[in-house]
């Protein structure tokens, strides 16, 4: 990806548009913290969120996660209420911010690589739960505080390949070796 | 999406593309069971995969779910290993069916609604976590089965119009006649 768009670029990009949501949505500011990249986002506790997006030059996904707490503390700003446990409400308003987040970066990258899609998000809730996703790409976090409240945005960039489609591919054939 | 494509033909895509991945690369014969709708998934326990799909006229979501043994089954075909519990090959192999089911359906779909984009799986493992999508969106959930396995082919798909992500929303500063309102309940 550093052919596409630089790793400083990415994270400015994505300080930017977090930063725009948190403060006009939720009135909330909140200060970036020190980035770091990871493979795999490994045990997960409290609410991630994952969104999608493709393009013709590059593919990827956007991810957001939280601690319980957290979530209820964005969706009681968000929905100007005050939710002291996990629902259906809470999780909904994560995947609506998900999708600001994720969204306008997204409509960042496109001056860059063109226009792309976003998927529809996706929000996991619950404890002691793993996500994984295959191949080496690298992901690249970058944190958010205020008060002693964190969330956590990640992205994980990658070409699109020329033929993105795959086959079911032929099962191998086993030569056997005199 | 029924006036881009129909139901009928979105589970057709999934019948064919999910019985091909199955059969070539895993050598299973399983049988579809009967289709419904869902309008969230719910609660899980087990792996589930999520990967997104994006093109000029739809955005959407794949996945594929099932219990943790079946993963392990299907990774140790797969991989043609052994696994008796779920750890990072296993999802990985499960991540990588997941790319190769909803690729081959994504291709499909291209025929009827041009190029689209897919973007990297996610998979969780876990027991008693909830998965949720914003929106009203109905999900077609196809199930697959053989012997005492199952695995559920689930598809979202809405019109991009709809789907584009708003723009950032600017909160409109209060009126006079707001602050006027406040501030005589305040008195």
């Amino acid at each position: 990806m550093q052919q596409l768009i630089s790793r400083e670029e990415v994270i400015k990009k994505v300080h930017e548009v977090t930063g725009e949501v948190l403060s006009t949505m939720l009135g909330l500011e909140a200060k970036p913290e020190a980035v770091y990249t990871e493979s795999q986002h490994g045990r997960a506790d409290g609410v991630v969120s994952f969104a999608g997006f493709a393009g013709p030059q590059c593919v990827g996904t956007g991810s957001m996660q939280c601690d319980s707490k957290v979530a209820c503390t964005l969706a009681s700003q968000f929905l100007m209420s005050d939710y002291k446990s996990i629902d259906d409400e809470v999780l909904d308003a994560f995947g609506e911010l998900t999708n600001m987040v994720i969204g306008n970066f997204k409509t960042s990258l496109e001056d860059q690589m063109g226009q792309m899609g976003l998927s529809i998000p996706t929000v996991v809730y619950g404890k002691n739960f793993s996500t994984r996703s295959p191949g080496n790409e690298e992901w690249l976090v970058i944190p958010f505080s205020w008060g002693d409240d964190k969330l956590f945005i990640r992205v994980c960039l990658k070409e699109k390949e020329s033929d993105q489609a795959v086959h079911a591919g032929k099962k191998q054939e086993f030569v056997l070796q005199n | 999406m029924r006036e881009l494509i129909g139901r009928d033909t979105i589970v057709e895509m999934v019948h064919d593309v999910t019985g091909e991945v199955l059969s070539t690369m895993l050598n299973l014969d399983a049988a579809q069971d009967a289709v419904y709708g869902e309008m969230q998934h719910g609660k899980s326990d087990g792996v589930v995969s999520f990967v997104g799909l994006a093109g000029p006229q739809c955005v959407g979501t794949g996945s594929l779910q099932c219990s943790s043994d079946v993963a392990c089954r299907l990774a140790g075909r797969f991989l043609m290993s052994e696994y008796a519990f779920v750890d990072d090959e296993v999802l990985d192999a499960f991540g990588e069916l997941t790319n190769m089911v909803i690729g081959n359906f994504k291709t499909a779909l291209e025929g009827h609604l041009g190029a689209i984009g897919l973007s990297i799986p996610t998979v969780v493992h876990g027991k008693n976590f909830s998965t949720r999508s914003p929106g009203n969106e109905e999900w077609t959930v196809v199930p697959f089965s053989w012997g005492d396995d199952r695995l559920y082919v689930r598809v979202c798909l809405k019109a991009k119009d709809s789907a584009e992500a708003p723009p950032l929303h600017v909160r409109k500063p209060f009126t006079t006649e707001q602050i006027r309102h406040t501030f005589s309940e305040l008195a």
